[in-house]
């Protein structure tokens, strides 16, 4: 295989993951894991 | 007393299954950033990703106190695959309700006024080229995304995302291989550089 292409080709896939990486994808809002805490106790007191 | 956090995630399961509401929150502390960086990567709405996100922990909570979870070790792959299900009983329900559609956002986005924008230019500062890639991998189709973000994001193996998205180890891969060609031709018509300064 020819290979600046083999280099080229990882170098780019290095570029996508540093991107895909350093990306922000937010947090759950506090008021839904707050929720989710909430029924996880309460299953469990029922359980 | 014991440092929860040092537990696996195994062993905070069987406390929580035993009435040890901390085991769940530390779960829940280990868990939450990354499961909800999935979901509103994939879905693109955070108030639809916070709903699937509460909908994927009811339903683990529910399975875990009904003692129906089998310990694998894989407690993270399970929560996504979770969520995986849930994303796509929800874009099914949306698509037959024909309201937004999902498939509509499939390659228009390759028109998008914020990908002509980028030139030669912008293209020569690394955090311009990196927030490019990161549209150009926004404009891929859903199953391709995914895929991207599994193994770039999560670090996850192929037979992992075949696992959790219910595919073949060959179907994860091909929607690899086709995700890159499409980043790639999508950077070569846009002019979007894949290299970095160094």
């Amino acid at each position: 295989m020819d290979q600046t292409f083999t280099t080229s080709s990882y170098l780019s896939e290095n570029i996508i993951r540093a991107a895909v990486k350093g990306g922000s994808y937010g947090q759950p809002a506090q008021h839904t894991v707050d929720f989710i805490r909430n029924f996880a106790a309460q299953m469990s007191i029922a359980g | 007393m014991q440092n929860l956090i040092q537990l696996t995630d195994d062993q905070l399961v069987a406390l929580y299954s035993n009435g040890n509401t901390k085991a769940f929150d530390t779960l829940l502390s280990r868990y939450q950033d990354k499961l909800y960086s999935y979901i509103n990567f994939v879905v693109r709405n955070r108030d639809l990703a916070d709903d699937i996100f509460q909908d994927t922990f009811v339903k683990a909570i529910v399975t875990l106190q009904k003692g129906n979870y089998t310990s694998t070790g894989k407690f993270g792959a399970w929560l996504t695959r979770i969520a995986h299900n849930l994303i796509i009983d929800y874009f099914r329900q949306d698509k037959n309700e024909n309201t937004v559609s999902n498939d509509a956002q499939e390659y228009d986005l390759l028109n998008d006024a914020s990908l002509a924008e980028s030139n030669v230019e912008d293209c020569m500062i690394n955090d311009q080229t990196l927030r490019d890639v990161r549209r150009l991998v926004d404009a891929l189709p859903d199953n391709q995304r995914e895929v991207v973000f599994m193994r770039y994001y999560q670090d996850l193996s192929f037979k992992e995302i075949a696992d959790i998205t219910g595919v073949s180890i060959n179907t994860a891969l091909g929607r690899m291989r086709y995700a890159l060609i499409n980043i790639r031709k999508m950077a070569g018509e846009k002019g979007i550089a894949l290299t970095l300064a160094s």
